[in-house]
């Protein structure tokens, strides 16, 4: 992981916010945001805010994190309109599963080492 | 294109042994295996380009420039072109690649393909890291997603899908053991049962320790030319197919999660480079086991099993190296043989020729005259398959 700022300061709205897009030409909403619509091509957008609630399409559990640290769950989630994000899963309450109907919470997702960067975003956990 | 291809012959090949080579750096790997290769080359032949191949010698070993660092190095040829070519997992595949489209297009008459990955010198941690670089570094990565977590989700998708068991996905991983027993460079030789893989160490759910391949050190040179070898235009082992196809860089975006659809798609260009319309002319096979669920899935993609068939067709003993009807990872495989990134895909078009040219030893298939090998770049991001054909 790095310390530069540019990335996480460049994505923090769709890691807070859920700011997504529209492509003028298909309608179709592309998140996280892109330059080409990925359905038709198309370069033209129009801003949308997705809720990020969702059902869980499959999950795993990182049993050994690279970075150390306690085990998590990754979940992959569908949000409105198709779009199908990645997210880690807060458990309290029970563990995931597949076709469960999740609602996003804002959390830290890790704190870089040596006064680095703490980076934030959406977990998920069950709506 | 089958004859622009053809004119492409193997001239040698090289490798090392594939392991923890702690007392070896990666420019002496890279370098042993061109000595090897050159070795066993026929006299007069001398590489005129190299096609070089490190998946992430950047982050593990903090080098960069491995072309002409191996041109040096290894003492090809002062100051003749190189060229580094990368694709994930799938960076020596598609080096040879390159190589043949070189040769294909008389650019050059003779060249080198090498490929090393020197992973043991970087820390577990960042070595996890490095291989996740091959995903979605900003959608996944991002998140804590591990390669191997990524990997896990098909799994789980496929045997909820076909209603299979992680029992029966663990006859991949031991198919690839059992071949690799007999192979003096392999990394894993010891055999392993149903019984070893479903009792090992959870990874991710559902996939374990036994069903994931290991971190592996080593390097692999081809030789390749359009010049006519033992005096004649036709015999030796040339190349029948090339494929390559791509697919979305996050698991996210795919329509579904039981099928690489670049796989099929790659393999398709390969088999009608070769004039072939299925694989049924086959004989021998090295496909992607980095993890127990693409081998399963390379089956199912490539054309040798139906979908949601492959377990059954390895209960049949399909893959067996001894009267298998598709003798598969003949020498290992990842999972055995092991999987030094950047070098992998080398290491199996390796194998291939070996087959091919019945110099495959205790590990022959016999009548091996036509091979394909599968070599997979992230989580099906990108997907290299290659046929090579013997005229014996």
């Amino acid at each position: 992981m790095t310390k530069s700022t540019s990335l996480a300061w460049r994505k923090f709205k769709e890691r807070y916010l859920f700011d997504a897009s529209v492509c003028d030409k298909c309608g179709r909403t592309v998140f996280p945001k892109r330059m080409v619509c990925p359905g038709c091509g198309g370069t033209g957008f129009s801003g949308k805010k997705l809720s990020g609630m969702g059902k869980i399409i499959s999950w795993t559990k990182i049993s050994s994190p690279p970075e150390g640290g306690m085990p998590y769950w990754l979940v992959l989630v569908e949000l409105a309109d198709g779009v199908r994000v990645f997210g880690q899963f807060e458990a309290e309450g029970g563990e995931p599963e597949d076709g469960l109907d999740v609602t996003p919470v804002f959390r830290v997702l890790r704190k870089e080492a040596d006064g680095g960067i703490i980076h934030y975003s959406y977990k998920f956990k069950k709506a | 294109m089958t004859d622009v291809l053809s004119s492409v012959n193997i001239a040698a090949v090289g490798c090392t042994k594939v392991g923890e080579h702690y007392e070896r750096s990666l420019r002496c790997l890279a370098a042993e295996s061109v000595l090897s290769c050159m070795r066993n080359a026929p006299d007069g032949l001398i590489p005129e380009a190299l096609f070089a191949s490190s998946f992430a010698s950047d982050m593990l070993v903090s080098q960069s420039a491995i072309g002409p660092l191996i041109v040096d190095a290894a003492g090809l040829p002062k100051n003749i072109p190189a060229f580094r070519v990368e694709g994930a997992c799938a960076s020596g595949a598609l080096a040879f690649h390159q190589a043949v489209i070189s040769l294909a297009a008389g650019r050059f008459d003779t060249v080198m393909a090498t490929g090393v990955e020197k992973m043991t010198d970087s820390t577990p941690a960042r070595t996890t890291m490095a291989l996740a670089s091959a995903s979605d570094m900003e959608h996944e990565g991002h998140h804590g997603a591990t390669f191997s977590a990524l990997n896990s989700m098909f799994a789980s998708a496929y045997q909820k899908e076909y209603g299979v068991t992680s029992e029966q996905f663990a006859l991949f991983p031991v198919n690839s053991h059992e071949n690799a027993v007999t192979n003096d460079y392999a990394q894993l030789r010891n055999r392993i049962t149903v019984k070893d893989v479903v009792s090992s160490q959870m990874v991710c759910p559902p996939l374990r320790l036994l069903e994931c391949c290991p971190i592996s050190d080593g390097a692999c040179s081809i030789l390749l030319t359009t010049k006519n070898l033992n005096g004649s235009p036709d015999g030796g082992v040339r190349v029948k197919g090339l494929g390559c196809a791509t697919d979305t860089l996050s698991i996210a975006d795919r329509k579904c999660l039981t099928s690489l659809p670049a796989s099929r798609i790659a393999a398709r260009k390969a088999l009608t480079d070769a004039g072939m319309k299925d694989v049924s002319g086959i004989d021998v096979l090295e496909v992607h086991d980095a993890f127990s669920i693409m081998g399963i899935l390379a089956l199912e993609d490539l054309g040798f099993a139906e979908e949601g068939k492959a377990c059954e067709f390895l209960e049949s003993g399909g893959i067996k190296r001894d009267g298998g009807i598709i003798p598969t990872n003949t020498f290992g495989g990842l999972k055995a043989r092991g999987h030094p990134v950047g070098a992998t895909g080398l290491y199996q078009i390796a194998e291939l020729f070996w087959q091919l040219k019945g110099a495959a030893g205790e590990n022959q298939v016999k009548n091996a005259r036509t091979g394909m090998a599968q070599s997979i770049g992230g989580v099906g991001s990108i997907v290299a398959a290659t046929i090579l054909g013997s005229e014996e």
